[in-house]
């Protein structure tokens, strides 16, 4: 049998003696959130299928308060995730594009802009697609 | 050393599905989990017969797989990367949680927006 390797002892909550540790474990900890709530997705397209009694009775337990906290929880946390995903996406870019530099702050300006179309383009197509 | 150069493919779907989630997910948690049950929108956005016939579309469909797929797997790699820092040992038993769970999700919305 082999020996189990040594572990050095480590506090399990390291993340909470700096902001910046404990905002990277918000950020990371969006993905707890926002994966659960797509298997939620996934349950009321399943639902859906299965013929409008199944869907009313998906749609009605979205309105318990339990799935509504679950609902804003994961609204908040979509938002931290996409704020921290547009403050390091122009850090991902390369630094000059066709020979100019890249402005950081246009970048992110550019992709809350887009953010705001997609948004408004999906609630209006819910709203007058219906 | 079979998985030694699995990583850059998993980082650029993981990527994928940042992106897209960080575009998509806020509307659609406002739409499906408040203005839909709460019905703040008229009544014929959130009947069955519309959003029924909505999702028969073969864009609505290709749009919420890849959707609801990138940002899944975006998920399971944060998580599975997660898991160190909560002092978790990783190894292939996490790798199959965490990937297998999503993969497998993904697959089931695939043959259900196949059969709807």
């Amino acid at each position: 049998m082999r020996q189990s390797p040594y572990h050095r002892p480590r506090d399990p909550f390291w993340y909470m003696r700096r902001s910046v540790y404990r905002r990277y474990m918000v950020r990371e900890a969006t993905s707890v959130f926002i994966g659960l709530w797509m298997l939620n997705l996934i349950l009321g397209i399943l639902q859906l299928s299965r013929g409008e009694a199944a869907w009313t009775a998906w749609l009605t337990w979205q309105q318990h308060p339990l799935m509504l906290t679950f609902s804003g929880l994961t609204l908040i946390m979509a938002m931290v995730h996409t704020t921290t995903w547009f403050a390091i996406a122009p850090k991902a870019m390369p630094k000059f594009i066709a020979g100019k530099a890249v402005v950081h702050q246009q970048v992110v300006i550019g992709h809350w802009l887009v953010f705001g179309l997609v948004s408004l383009f999906l609630l209006v197509a819910v709203y007058w697609g219906a | 050393m079979r998985w030694k150069h699995h990583e850059p493919f998993f980082w650029s779907l993981f990527g994928a599905g940042g992106v897209i989630s960080a575009f998509c997910v806020p509307v659609m948690v406002l739409l499906t989990g408040f203005l839909l049950p709460l019905h703040l929108l008229p009544e014929a956005a959130y009947n069955y017969e519309s959003l029924h016939a909505l999702a028969q579309n073969l864009w609505v469909k290709g749009a919420i797989l890849v959707i609801v797929a990138l940002s899944l797997w975006h998920c399971a790699h944060r998580i599975f990367h997660g898991l160190h820092d909560v002092g978790v040992s990783t190894g292939p038993l996490a790798r199959t949680l965490t990937y297998g769970l999503a993969g497998l999700s993904s697959l089931a919305l695939l043959i259900l927006l196949l059969t709807l």
